[in-house]
């Protein structure tokens, strides 16, 4: 029966489709492109189309996974270039920058002094509004402003980590 | 005893990969082949390939690293067909590889060869 046949090459495909994520667009497509028309020509030279010869055919093909492995052997290695390195910085830095910059800005618009940074613009309304600077409420604003930068910073992490990642893929890859 | 079978398998996977091409090469020189044929003619020979699945990324790269070329052909019944065949480089990537491999093949032969009784 043709059905069962069709769904055993479409469920092939489709593993095949996934293990070849990561892989570049045009040979992933490529790829699966290729085996989808050796499996159709396999199957027209078979006697008859029962299950058991598809699977035979999918398996002589081989797992999808080792098809998938053999085509990231083919890709050509990338090496480290001083790109990346300064790319991978100032994408860390930058995480820290942004809310330091932010804190900064805060402290401007309030004319209050921050945990960093010392009252730059002290003004007579804003002395009032300002937490006073003994150490009880002082304490509290630098929790949030440590808080502040710690997530923001962290945050920042993520898409260097992310980088890194793919990287760190690149190389691994052998030629 | 499984260990040692696991690591048989890597080196006779190893070995494959840098020959397979080559083998490849060779067929493709003397006669222009289609993926599907070229495929099964490597595959029915024992002991060279493992799935033919794993030979259409060989046969991509080696179209990119120009020591094959392809052109598209009409088929009797279906879609056209892609048709393989060695290029000028590849010819002499494969000489250069026909001296080293009888050397090797030679030199390795002289240690492990026949075990002579």
């Amino acid at each position: 029966m043709t059905s069962n046949a069709d769904r055993l090459v479409d469920d092939y495909l489709e593993q095949l489709r996934r293990e070849l994520s990561g892989l570049p667009l045009t040979r992933r497509r490529e790829l699966l492109q290729e085996i989808s028309e050796h499996i159709a020509e396999g199957r027209a030279s078979l006697p008859d189309e029962d299950e058991t010869e598809v699977r035979a055919l999918l398996e002589r093909v081989g797992e999808p996974e080792d098809v998938a492995a053999a085509a990231r052997l083919e890709l050509s290695p990338r090496r480290v270039t001083w790109k990346d390195v300064t790319a991978l910085v100032l994408l860390s830095l930058g995480g820290l920058l942004v809310p330091a910059t932010l804190l900064v800005l805060a402290e401007e618009s309030s004319g209050c002094g921050t945990l960093f940074t010392p009252q730059l613009s002290p003004q007579p309304n804003a002395s009032s509004t300002c937490p006073p600077s003994d150490g009880s409420a002082l304490w509290g604003t630098a929790v949030w402003e440590v808080a502040f930068v710690i997530v923001l910073g962290l945050l920042s992490l993520v898409p260097s980590a992310f980088f890194a990642r793919r990287l760190r893929r690149r190389l691994t890859a052998v030629s | 005893m499984v260990d040692g079978g696991g690591r048989q398998e890597a080196l006779l996977a190893q070995m494959r990969r840098g020959t397979l091409q080559y083998c490849v090469l060779a067929l493709l020189a003397s006669e222009e082949r289609y993926g599907f044929d070229l495929v099964r003619g490597l595959a029915d020979v024992d002991g060279m390939v493992t799935s033919e699945g794993t030979i259409y990324p060989l046969l991509s790269r080696l179209r990119r690293d120009s020591l094959v070329e392809s052109s598209w052909r009409e088929s009797p019944a279906g879609p056209p067909r892609r048709y393989y065949r060695t290029t000028g480089a590849g010819r002499a990537a494969l000489d250069d590889f026909r001296r080293e491999w009888s050397r090797f093949r030679d030199a390795v032969d002289t240690f492990v060869g026949e075990e002579q009784s």
